[in-house]
């Protein structure tokens, strides 16, 4: 098997911004899918300082980030080959684009995302549209959001979101 | 209208995919024409309280049982079709 290489789904674009608002796309990390309950995984997750979130959060660990995506499922961004023995445990890490928004995030996804996200901060986790997408939301860092989509929307998304930025900074310029 | 995920919390029906009655739920006990039939195409249409199912699409991506009164349209109850 050749050495392939690895490329993000939106390789090469450079960050956005505009209005205060930073659009970026993340590295391109590892990414697991970890589906799965009991004492066994729980104590294999401890040992990456993590735990099976609870629905609606995600946690900050030394193996990486845990973010609820569902009944008795989480993404691990970080390397889940250490639960394949507890969990259904599937590399999702070519699957997604993974996109952050750095600034006033919540005026931006407001007009995409049709949840309340005033006061959605550190430790919370979404799985919630974004336009017509499927899209996971979480935030590990102040005034930060993490947004995942499925690779095949990469550019709809980022586009989507882009047209939301302009339309608030393009206000922002005649005062309103 | 809204609907209130058992997991997610309150979400907007765009996020959801009505399914049907839930009568799909109970399956016919018999292996007769007649048992199927009305499982599958015979449904009552009550002016008051039913009961469909709705999938959270583009949420948790779970199966919920939604209680709701058709004259009044509040919704009383959202629970979890998987145990
Ligand atoms: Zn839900």
């Amino acid at each position: 098997m050749p050495n392939l290489i690895a490329k993000s789904a939106l390789f090469g674009q450079a960050p956005l911004t505009l209005g205060g608002v930073t659009l970026a796309e993340a590295p391109l990390g590892e990414m697991f899918s970890v589906a799965g309950q009991g004492k066994a995984l729980d104590k294999a997750l401890g040992k990456l300082g993590l735990v099976m979130p609870a629905p609606n959060s995600c946690a900050v660990g030394t193996g990486g980030v845990i973010v609820w995506t569902g009944r008795d499922q989480a993404f691990l961004l970080g390397d889940g080959s250490t639960l394949a023995e507890v969990a259904a445990v599937t590399d999702q890490s070519d699957g997604w684009a993974h996109l952050t928004l750095e600034g006033d995030f919540v005026a931006v996804l407001a007009r995409l995302v049709p949840v309340d996200l005033r006061g959605f901060g550190v430790g919370q986790a979404l799985r919630v549209g974004l336009g017509h997408m499927q899209a996971v939301i979480f935030c590990t860092a102040a005034a930060r959001a993490d947004l995942l989509v499925f690779r095949s929307m990469a550019r709809t998304a980022w586009d989507e979101i882009a047209h939301a930025m302009q339309h608030l900074a393009a206000r922002r310029v005649v005062g309103l | 209208m809204r609907l209130t995920c058992p997991l997610c919390g309150p979400r907007d029906r765009r996020e959801f995919y009505y399914s049907g009655s839930a009568d799909y739920l109970t399956r016919p006990a018999t292996d007769d024409a007649a048992g199927w039939d009305n499982h599958l195409h015979l449904r009552d249409n009550p002016a008051g309280e039913t009961r469909d199912l709705w999938y959270h699409e583009t949420g948790c991506a779970q199966w919920l049982l939604v209680t709701r009164d058709t004259v009044t349209h509040v919704i009383s109850k959202v629970e979890l079709v998987a145990k």
